[in-house]
């Protein structure tokens, strides 16, 4: 009898042990229901905040700075950009596509930029029946390029689908809209990219309403890989990984020199405002996902006043 | 020879077995056995006659534990039928043996042995063994999708008296063994049972049997009709005469009519209870003007004691 | 012996086995080849094919076989306990899908080797979660063929998941602001093969792009390897429990 109540025993304890260890593992993977976590949010550390600031002052402070980024997320193909920067305000970036096609090329030549394309303008619609195909090809975009008040990672959108983690323009003295909202930053150890030692730092932002990591190489205190994560309806997360990082070298000015050739047309984007709605014209029905309430539609704030505020997800 | 220790090999008690299919309109049981009580002892080699559904198979399947007794109990060598232990004294072969086809003959002996957790020199001896007994050596390394009904018979065997089982369930076992296989199948069964070993046979091919000094189990619908030894199945005899000619009126004449079971112009089959009657009878018959060419002295086979037995119990 | 002999059976039950192992490694290579795709691609990709189709495939009738042969009758009546039988099957199993994610490896890492294209970081962590998904699906499929015969097992699986994925997927995305929303997917989500939680597990959602970086992500990625191990444990009880208990006869059956 003893030995049937030790085997009894022995089921018991492991069935509870699996039953308390598979209870732990499902409050662990709960979904996270789309709040941003209060534990994402990093206290600040002052020596990993210093790690940061001297990573920013080391792009401010150099007279030239070339590299090459490539940013990957999942779901869609890798984007490579290959970035050239001098100052007072020189930049060039190419954007090269997954199979190696580049698709787009920006060049700063210290007053204006210029962008252009190897094949079609991708920033008409391809259903237009307005523009025939042969309107598209052959054209350039133009703008005013103030020192340290326009944004190289912002332009670079024309370009591919996916915008810097570090804006270039950082290396021009332009602050990033990001920066006062940061909540801290805290260090995450050290590892190995690409032959470098690197620290690793976790910046969130806002709340962690946006998280970022830098992988901080120790010889020349520049990132070589971050990683970011969004967290807004669902999470997205995004990987850039910097090579062939050369500071201070010499790069020929050839490379910031770009005019239209002959025939080409310069390309202005449309004026939204020929696209918003005007003043008394009824407005549109749309639904889109709430944080917490589900769907909202606008039809049901009907006869209410509704301010619509866009803003940029921390 | 003889039984020896109290220990019997199987022991049933009240063994019932009722088939019911899960998904059936109405509850279409069939019972395949009823209440079959049966001992076998070491030493002893017990027969199952019986036509096809007598229940035979379903018998022998719950001595193997492979079905479960819906009333009753069966043990094998003191052990409940399932158990690990009374699987240790058990040999089993099936009516139809299967065995997977890439592997040959000599691998799937191997294979056996491992599971009934010989070691492996012990294994090799073993599969030397039985080839030679069984005189598998032409075949045995051909693979065993190849082998014919007779082949299969003899791996099958040899895979049952592997590990030398106090119990061997033999199921239909002359079944494609040609008259050569089924002599050396009956010395090898005399063998065995000389050294100690329980065997329980099912056949419907009563001839087989008959040569083997065994005890007969008879068993029809389920039930078993009786259980005999070979003296009793042999009790009534039957003298068979054959004349020149004449037969009927010598019959008429000469033999009281409850005496002659058959009788035609060249032979009579009389019944007799004592075969010390022959020669009177003969005399008798000589005397009566019989021309007598032989006489033969039958005794009931067990194809016959086992339809008396049908219709006596039905 | 026993545990080799058995394990050694499952590598060599059938010589659709050995085919399957090389057409899955020409599918990967020609995956690789044909679509250069990002280590998250090619990692979805694995989690499918190698990690849900192949212990279909390999799994097919793994039980069902012997016991519609007959030949189960053999093996039920030798002297060992008969969920040794499911469970040696089982980790022959396991080690099939862990040879040929090892063969994966090797294979992605020549061709990368030799075509210098697209990426391979992260992998690995995508080959560990096809493999404990493997685990969880090839023990499923072992438990479902106890009690169906032949290889209906592994089809009667592929239906049922194919039909359950996509009411899933209705279900959810129509209950996406109904309160018996989370209750659906947690009902699609746990007690089945945990496809979602591997996947966000390789993506690198739940550690910073490896295991290796510390951080309160790491209790995460183990809650989830230790899901997707009890779910594994839990479908073999069943398959165990089921053959057990169950009776046998000849080929009828």
């Amino acid at each position: 009898m003893t030995k049937l109540k030790r085997r009894i025993g022995v089921w018991a304890l492991i069935l509870v042990g699996g039953l308390s260890l598979e209870s732990w593992a499902l409050h662990t993977l709960r979904p996270s229901a789309g709040r941003w976590r209060s534990e994402a949010v990093v206290k600040d550390e002052p020596v990993a905040h210093a790690l940061y600031d001297q990573m920013t002052a080391t792009m401010r402070d150099a007279g030239s700075l070339s590299y090459e980024c490539t940013y990957s997320s999942p779901g869609r193909k890798a984007q490579r950009y290959l970035v050239w920067l001098k100052k007072p305000n020189y930049f060039r970036v190419e954007a090269i596509n997954a199979r190696g096609a580049r698709t787009g090329t920006l060049v700063g030549d210290g007053s204006h930029l210029w962008i252009y394309w190897p094949g079609e303008c991708p920033q008409i619609d391809p259903d237009d029946k307005d523009v025939p195909p042969e309107a598209r090809l052959n054209l350039y975009m133009m703008k005013a390029t103030p020192v340290g008040r326009h944004s190289i990672g912002h332009e670079v959108m024309n370009l591919g689908p996916h915008m810097p983690i570090i804006d270039p323009s950082t290396f021009h003295g332009y602050t990033d809209s990001l920066q006062p909202y940061i909540d801290g930053a805290a260090g995450r150890g050290t590892d190995r990219i690409a032959g470098q030692e690197c620290d690793v730092i976790e910046v969130s932002i806002m709340n962690a309403q946006r998280t970022w990591f830098f992988w901080i190489s120790r010889e020349d205190h520049l990132p070589r890989r971050m990683k970011q994560i969004l967290r807004w309806i669902g999470t997205s997360v995004g990987v850039e990984e910097w090579s062939n990082v050369a500071l201070g070298s010499d790069i020929p000015k050839d490379k910031f020199v770009w005019s239209p050739p002959e025939g080409w047309r310069q390309w202005i984007p449309p004026d939204p405002e020929t696209k918003l709605l005007k003043p008394g014209q009824v407005a549109p029905d749309f639904a889109l996902r709430s944080m917490d309430k589900g769907r909202i539609k606008l039809s049901d704030y009907r006869n209410e006043i509704v301010w619509l505020y866009i803003w940029r997800s921390g | 020879m003889g039984y020896d220790g109290d220990l019997a090999a199987v022991e049933c008690r009240q063994l019932t077995k009722v088939f019911r299919r899960l998904l059936a309109r109405r509850t279409k049981a069939v019972c395949a056995l009823r209440e079959v009580s049966l001992t076998v002892h070491p030493g002893q080699i017990v027969g199952l006659i019986g036509p096809n559904g007598a229940g035979k198979s379903t018998l022998l399947n719950l001595i193997a534990g492979l079905i479960f007794p819906t009333e009753g109990q069966v043990a094998v060598c003191g052990h409940p039928a399932r158990s690990v232990a009374a699987r240790r004294n058990l040999g089993y072969m099936p009516e139809h043996p299967v065995f997977p086809g890439l592997h040959s003959g000599r691998a799937v002996l191997r294979y056996h042995g491992a599971l009934l957790g010989l070691s492996a020199p012990t294994i090799q001896h073993q599969v030397e063994q039985s080839v030679q007994q069984l005189e598998m050596g032409a075949f045995i390394d051909r693979p065993a999708s190849e082998f014919s009904q007779g082949m299969k018979q003899r791996l099958a065997l040899a895979i049952a008296m592997m590990g030398n089982p106090r119990l061997l369930l033999l199921d239909e076992p002359s079944n494609g063994l040609d008259p050569v296989g089924i002599v050396q199948l009956r010395d090898l069964l005399k063998q065995l049972r000389d050294a100690g070993a329980a065997i329980v046979i099912s056949s419907h091919r009563l001839g087989e049997l008959e040569k083997l000094t065994c005890d007969y189990l008879f068993m029809h619908h389920g039930r078993i009709l009786s259980f005999a030894d070979k003296a009793v199945a042999g009790q009534t005899a039957r003298l068979r005469v054959e004349l020149v000619s004449g037969g009927r009126r010598v019959a008429e004449t000469l033999l009281p009519t409850s005496q002659v079971l058959d009788a035609s112009d060249t032979a009579l089959v009389l019944a007799i209870s004592d075969p010390d009657e022959v020669p009177n009878i003969v005399a008798n018959l000589a005397q009566g003007g019989a021309r007598i060419m032989s006489v033969l002295l039958e005794r009931e086979n067990i194809e016959e004691t086992f339809l008396r037995l049908c219709s006596e119990g039905t | 012996m026993r545990a080799y002999e058995l394990i050694k059976e499952t590598f060599l039950r059938r010589r659709s086995i050995a085919v399957i192992h090389l057409i899955w490694l020409v599918l990967y290579g020609l995956f690789w080849w044909l679509f250069l795709p990002d280590p998250e691609e090619y990692g979805r990709f694995l989690l499918l094919w190698g990690g849900f189709l192949l212990p279909l495939a390999l799994s097919a009738g793994i039980l069902g076989d012997d016991i519609a042969s007959g030949r189960i009758c053999l093996l039920v009546t030798k002297p060992f306990w008969a969920g040794e039988l499911y469970v040696y099957r089982l980790i022959g199993l396991s080690l099939q899908g862990a040879m040929q994610f090892l063969l994966a490896a090797l294979l992605v890492f020549v061709l990368h080797t030799v075509t210098r294209r697209s990426s391979v970081s992260g992998l690995g962590l995508w080959l560990f979660a096809s493999w404990l998904l493997f685990n969880t699906v090839a023990a499923l499929s072992t438990s479902v063929s106890v009690v169906i015969r032949r290889v209906h097992n592994s089809l009667l699986l592929l239906v049922t998941f194919l039909t359950g994925a996509t009411v899933a997927q209705i279900l959810i995305s129509n209950l996406s602001n109904h309160p018996l929303g989370t209750v659906v997917a947690g009902f699609f989500r746990y007690p089945f093969p945990p496809f979602e939680l591997l996947r966000h597990l390789a993506k690198g959602d739940y550690a910073r792009e490896s295991l290796s970086l510390g951080g309160w992500r790491i209790p995460t990625s183990i809650a989830c390897v230790g899901h997707s191990l009890i779910l594994t444990v839990v479908y073999a009880g069943a398959g165990i429990l089921l053959l057990t208990r169950r009776q046998f006869s000849g080929p009828r059956d």
